[in-house]
């Protein structure tokens, strides 16, 4: 198991939440992302979400995506699939309102550090 | 109260680390659960008497997050060789070989976000750790040696350092060194290792470090055993286990319908009362703060007695 952190801008909460249920484990992970937690320093709004996860985790958000059988829309999964930015600390992905960006293997605050964001 | 990986129950949450899915009430009433992989908290556990070591991992000396198994800096390749404990404390074995190409610390316990401390002007840190030169320390040069250093950061590069005096015996020495945070700085990170001159050559150097800590204040205090910033304890000072949420967590339930009375102590056992309001069919988050030790929710808002109460039962936690 690995920890991952994602920080997705506010207008795009819904897409990340399609993709959350097509790679996840059950119909509860779309609603992975629910509120606004951070922002960044431009004042623009994004929902966090970190845990843990399995290693394969990283590579099925790139890999092609499947319906799951409890639904998804594949659209806007697909959407959100093309904005998601992997980062580690030597090159982290920073957050940006275009992005998903996804940092691994540091703790939730590490990573929202090195993202460019803080609490609201 | 019960706390379980899954939402299902079928695996304790016991470990600092382990996500906690549910939460069943020991009064058999409402149970909060969060199926959810990335909104789960974390359960942790800090010293009742507070968190003081800052070196997030000193004693993690297995976990390559904090302790790399290998790295390699400026021609010089750092191996663990080992790890175990003396006298009760986890202690870390490092191997240095390689023609160092630039001076300085190169330093055994990581350097990154993981491990620096964030700080304002006016803070004075302390570090401290145990080493020892065990095998090789006929090849070192005069103006090298086992080192420990505070290290300054504004933002993510690296300023000046204040360092200890140099090791190069096999017995161990108990190093020491403080710093005054300078106006830009941002961060600090205590750093333990090898200093090495520029074209140093070593073979197979190896240091023991143990017991490194770091501290707010210049006055000595107790040891604690960090293994991370969520798994921190202290020789007989009670664990305060308490959940950690890393970033939109929730635990949820819904209540019937009517105004609750909210009464949580954080990590750092500071109380707090609020009231929520149920609609009947939205489910309520048990979590309000980002380290929580203890929730208590009941129908009604609470009275002066009602948190005295409460207040009185979070002392004996």
């Amino acid at each position: 198991m690995i920890r991952v952190t994602i920080a997705v801008p506010e207008d795009f909460i819904e897409e990340a939440n399609e993709l959350a249920s097509c790679i996840g484990w059950d119909e509860a992970d779309k609603y992975t992302f629910t509120r606004v937690t951070h922002r960044d320093g431009e004042g623009n709004l994004y929902a966090v979400a970190s845990g843990l996860v399995e290693e394969e985790f990283l590579s099925d958000a790139l890999s092609p995506l499947e319906e799951p059988s409890w639904g998804a829309d594949l659209d806007k999964a697909e959407m959100a699939q093309a904005m998601v930015q992997l980062g580690n600390e030597e090159f982290p992905a920073a957050a940006g309102v275009d992005k998903i960006a996804a940092l691994a293997l540091l703790e939730a605050d590490q990573a929202t550090s090195l993202m460019g964001l803080t609490n609201i | 109260m019960k706390l379980y990986q899954d939402v299902a129950g079928t695996t304790p949450a016991t470990q600092p680390g382990h996500p906690v899915g549910l939460v069943v009430s020991q009064a058999g009433r409402i149970n909060h659960s969060q199926p959810t992989a990335l909104s789960k908290p974390m359960l942790a556990r800090h010293p009742k008497s507070g968190v003081r070591n800052l070196a997030n991992g000193a004693q993690a000396v297995s976990d390559n997050t904090y302790w790399p198994a290998s790295r390699t800096e400026v021609g010089v390749t750092i191996t663990r060789a080992g790890w175990g404990m003396e006298d009760g404390v986890p202690y870390v074995d490092l191997d240095y070989t390689g023609t160092a190409t630039a001076a300085g610390m190169r330093p055994a316990y990581v350097n990154s976000v993981a491990t620096r401390t964030p700080v304002v002007e006016g803070d004075v840190l302390r570090s401290m750790a145990t080493v020892a030169v065990i095998a090789g320390a006929d090849q070192l040069a005069l103006d090298d040696g086992a080192r420990l250093d505070i290290a300054g950061y504004v933002g993510t590069s690296q300023q000046q350092s204040s360092i200890s005096a140099l090791v190069r015996t096999s017995s161990p020495v108990g190093l020491q060194v403080s710093r005054n945070t300078l106006p830009s700085e941002t961060a600090v990170a205590a750093q333990v290792g090898l200093r090495l001159s520029p074209g140093s050559t070593v073979a197979g150097v190896r240091i023991r470090i143990k017991g490194l800590q770091l501290f707010r204040g210049l006055n000595a205090q107790p040891f604690q055993f960090n293994y991370g910033p969520n798994d921190i304890t202290e020789e007989g000072v009670p664990d305060l286990w308490h959940l950690y949420n890393d970033g939109g967590d929730s635990l949820n339930a819904v209540y019937p319908a009517g105004t609750y009375g909210v009464g949580y102590l954080s990590a750092d056992l500071v109380p707090t009362f609020t009231t929520v309001i149920s609609d009947g069919v939205t489910s309520i988050s048990s979590l309000f703060t980002e380290r929580q030790a203890d929730v208590v929710i009941r129908p009604g808002e609470f009275t002066q007695a009602d948190k005295d109460k409460i207040i009185e039962s979070w002392g004996r936690i």
